[in-house]
């Protein structure tokens, strides 16, 4: 055994996990507060309000309107809600 | 000579010392064969729960057509599945790695599956009409953990468990605390090679070479390097350095920086340390760092080498340039490797190759061809089957060996 390599060549560009470390909120209300402009805050918003759909806290219509935003991240699904005449997430 | 505590197989005194048929390192059947009955079939390593240290935190890990994604929990509980969303197949996750923040949403559709990876949702959900959401989960791949490493296996295979199967590593791994390793900056590496699989590992598996083709490695613990083969596939190949003062400029540093670990047996202090694992993985420890590596086949003729580099917990600076220093030894190393690897892959299309004649100190080789022959008998056969009679003839040898036993 002696080649392990040690070859860097491609590498995400994140910064590495262990300075990443942290306990993220998993709280459905809280992730779909998730500031807009943040880098994948699209999907995150999105994954959270299918939480509360699945909890009956929101209905199809309001989880769709997530789901299109989910791909803009500086895109706000409460002023798309109100622009299609649909509720307000719950707070 | 320095003791070493493992339960070692002895040379034979006299024994079989060719090398696989050349036909096995290009025949498509026989790599199909080998993806079928070993690749997916046997442990492999995918990281170290080090790498996903937080709830949503991934490890990607693909092998011949199957996709996984490691992932810690929102419970903080590591789970492995297949990277293949209910719905149509996508990944869910696509890279070597990367952050799930409260949900895995799929990219194509946008269904949404848990970090345990319950399905949340589907998106549209009344377009399902009823849907049972418990039966479309992620599927779930076998994983077992051993001292934080991460092993994956896509099929059930004659390994035992990993705790079982790495029984005679585990004292080595306690006292090296491998459990409480870190990511080393740039954690991942991969570097395709234009080889057969068993062509780079026919060059890992023996430290006959490394005089003559590693300058930095000979100078490093040349003198004192041992291959040593195990029963169920597992080698140990340990070199000690710190007996004669090195000339090149990596290896002169890193003789005189890398540190003292007096915590370490004997057997273990100035030492590099190699542990392979049955068919295709490596995890190895200097003093100051830990890594594994492993040669992932893309294709008959395409070898991923990849792997992923790991530091102690509170390490000193001195640690982190002997943890330098080592690197570039390693970086010539590979290259040289990987030099030889073609070399030897390209011989085997010649038509004057007539195989290997192998010295006892390349004994390695053989018991890794013999754990090959063993799962793919096909591979005694001299000369190639018909391409389109390998599957068949290796299934008679199979059955027939069986019979036999």
């Amino acid at each position: 055994m002696t080649s392990p390599g040690g070859m860097p060549k491609c590498h995400n560009g994140q910064r590495p996990m262990h300075e990443r470390r942290r306990s993220p909120p998993s709280d459905p209300l809280i992730l779909l507060r998730t500031p807009l402009g943040e880098a994948g805050s699209g999907r995150v918003r999105y994954g959270a309000a299918m939480a509360l759909w699945r909890d009956g806290h929101m209905n199809e219509a309001q989880l769709e309107i997530y789901r299109e935003a989910s791909a803009h991240d500086d895109r706000d699904p409460l002023v798309m809600l109100h622009d299609r005449g649909l509720p307000a997430a719950p707070h | 000579m320095t003791r070493l505590p493992y339960p070692t197989l002895p040379v034979p005194n006299d024994w079989d010392r060719r090398g696989l048929p050349a036909w096995t390192y290009h025949s498509e059947a026989m790599f199909a064969l080998e993806r079928e009955q070993l690749f997916l079939t046997h442990w492999q390593l995918a990281g170290h729960e080090c790498d996903i240290p937080a709830p949503g935190d991934w490890l990607g890990f693909d092998l011949l057509g199957e996709r996984a994604v490691v992932m810690r929990g929102a419970d903080g509980v590591v789970r492995a599945f297949h990277n293949l969303c209910r719905h149509r197949g996508a990944r869910v996750v696509a890279g070597d790695s990367g952050h799930c923040k409260g949900a895995i949403v799929c990219p194509f559709h946008g269904w949404v599956y848990d970090l345990d990876g319950g399905l949340r949702g589907p998106a549209r959900p009344s377009s399902f009409g009823e849907m049972e959401r418990a039966q479309f989960g992620l599927k779930p791949v076998e994983m077992e953990m051993f001292h934080g490493f991460i092993f994956l296996r896509f099929a059930p295979g004659p390994q035992p468990p990993v705790a079982d199967l790495l029984a005679p590593f585990a004292k080595d791994f306690t006292a090296y605390r491998l459990s409480d390793v870190l990511p080393a900056g740039r954690t991942k590496w991969e570097n395709d090679l234009p080889v057969n699989w068993k062509s780079v590992r026919d060059v890992d598996n023996e430290g006959y070479h490394v005089a003559m083709a590693h300058p930095g490695l000979q100078e490093l613990y040349g003198r004192t390097y041992r291959d040593l083969n195990l029963a169920n596939g597992l080698t140990v190949s340990v070199g000690w350095f710190g007996d004669a003062p090195g000339r090149g400029w990596s290896v002169r540093h890193y003789i005189r920086l890398a540190p003292d670990r007096p915590d370490l047996p004997k057997h273990l202090q100035r030492a590099w340390t190699y542990y392979g694992l049955f068919p295709n993985t490596v995890i190895a420890m200097t003093p100051e760092g830990v890594q594994f590596y492993q040669d992932l086949p893309l294709s008959a003729s395409v070898t991923r080498l990849t792997g992923r580099l790991y530091r102690h917990p509170d390490e000193t600076r001195q640690a982190r340039l002997a943890r330098y220093l080592s690197y570039r030894i390693d970086r010539d190393t590979s290259v040289e490797d990987q030099q030889l690897s073609i070399w030897s892959n390209e011989s085997m299309k010649s038509s004057s190759f007539e195989g290997f004649h192998l010295s006892d100190l390349e004994y390695g080789l053989r018991c890794h061809h013999d754990g090959l022959r063993h799962l793919m008998p096909v591979m005694t056969l001299p000369e190639a089957p018909p391409e389109h009679d390998i599957a068949r003839r290796n299934a008679e040898m199979s059955q027939r060996s069986a019979t036999d036993a």
